[in-house]
């Protein structure tokens, strides 16, 4: 080993193009996102941790009159979308 | 209730929940997002801002408790379009990479060379000892500030105090 490390060209650090934004706070990140009519979601998780559902009372959220959807595990295995995303 | 904050040298005056927190009111109702609500349980250190002098985590800190004060977040470091050299160092020395925790981390480093212009490297992590970040391991993020104190011994940098009366 003779020659000095290039600090330029192909071997040497390259700025990287994000970094301009990152530094100045100007990245988006999801949470950063606003849309047009854009809602909140909450996830409900069973209290318990291992347990049977037995039932899942919607009424009361339904009723809500600012609540737009109450979406539960088995509204999703009628719409065949109740699987879960893994890479198993 | 009605609170009034300078924020980044501009005065704000809303009417807020007694509730909110400081970081909802600069993500939600200022749209400064460059603060990140990471933890919500003052872990993280994502949402740092300066509160007048002091870097504070702004998801332990209510909107109310600002009224009055000056708050000086990561959309407010660069200067006359011009980094500050933290902002500068981190870039250079590859102190980021996703870049969530990074303005919490820089506005920690301000404060930190503002009060010790030569920080060792432990001197560095200790400082930094209340911010998590998941990609770098650290070691360019101490490095980064390291740079930032070089940089600013070199060109005279004065740091980032808040002049008085919120004029910045």
């Amino acid at each position: 080993m003779t020659a000095a490390p290039e600090r330029n060209g192909a071997y040497g650090p390259i700025p990287r193009k994000e970094d301009a934004r990152f530094v100045r706070g100007r990245g988006t990140f999801v949470d950063d996102i606003q849309l047009p009519g854009m809602l909140h979601g909450a996830i409900l998780r069973s209290p318990m941790a291992h347990a049977r559902i037995v039932a899942v009372d919607t009424t009361a959220a339904e009723a809500h009159p600012r609540v737009e959807a109450v979406i539960t595990g088995q509204a999703l295995a009628e719409l065949g979308l109740a699987w879960m995303p893994t890479i198993s | 209730v009605q609170i009034t904050v300078t924020v980044n040298g501009t005065a704000f005056t809303r009417e807020v929940e007694p509730r909110l927190l400081l970081i909802h009111f600069l993500r939600d109702q200022l749209g400064l997002t460059g603060s990140h609500w990471g933890c919500d349980t003052s872990n993280c250190g994502a949402c740092v801002v300066w509160l007048d002098e002091v870097p504070v985590k702004s998801c332990t800190v209510l909107t109310a408790m600002a009224d009055g004060r000056r708050v000086l977040t990561v959309e407010g470091m660069e200067r006359n379009g011009r980094l500050d050299p933290v902002q500068e160092g981190f870039a250079r020395c590859h102190g980021l990479q996703c870049g969530f925790c990074t303005p919490g981390m820089m506005l920690t480093a301000r404060w930190l060379l503002d009060h010790n212009p030569d920080p060792s490297p432990e001197e560095i992590r200790e400082a930094l000892s209340g911010q998590v970040c998941r990609c770098t391991g650290y070691e360019n993020i101490v490095r980064s500030v390291r740079w930032a104190a070089q940089q600013q011994r070199s060109d005279g940098h004065g740091g980032h105090r808040l002049a008085p009366g919120g004029a910045q």
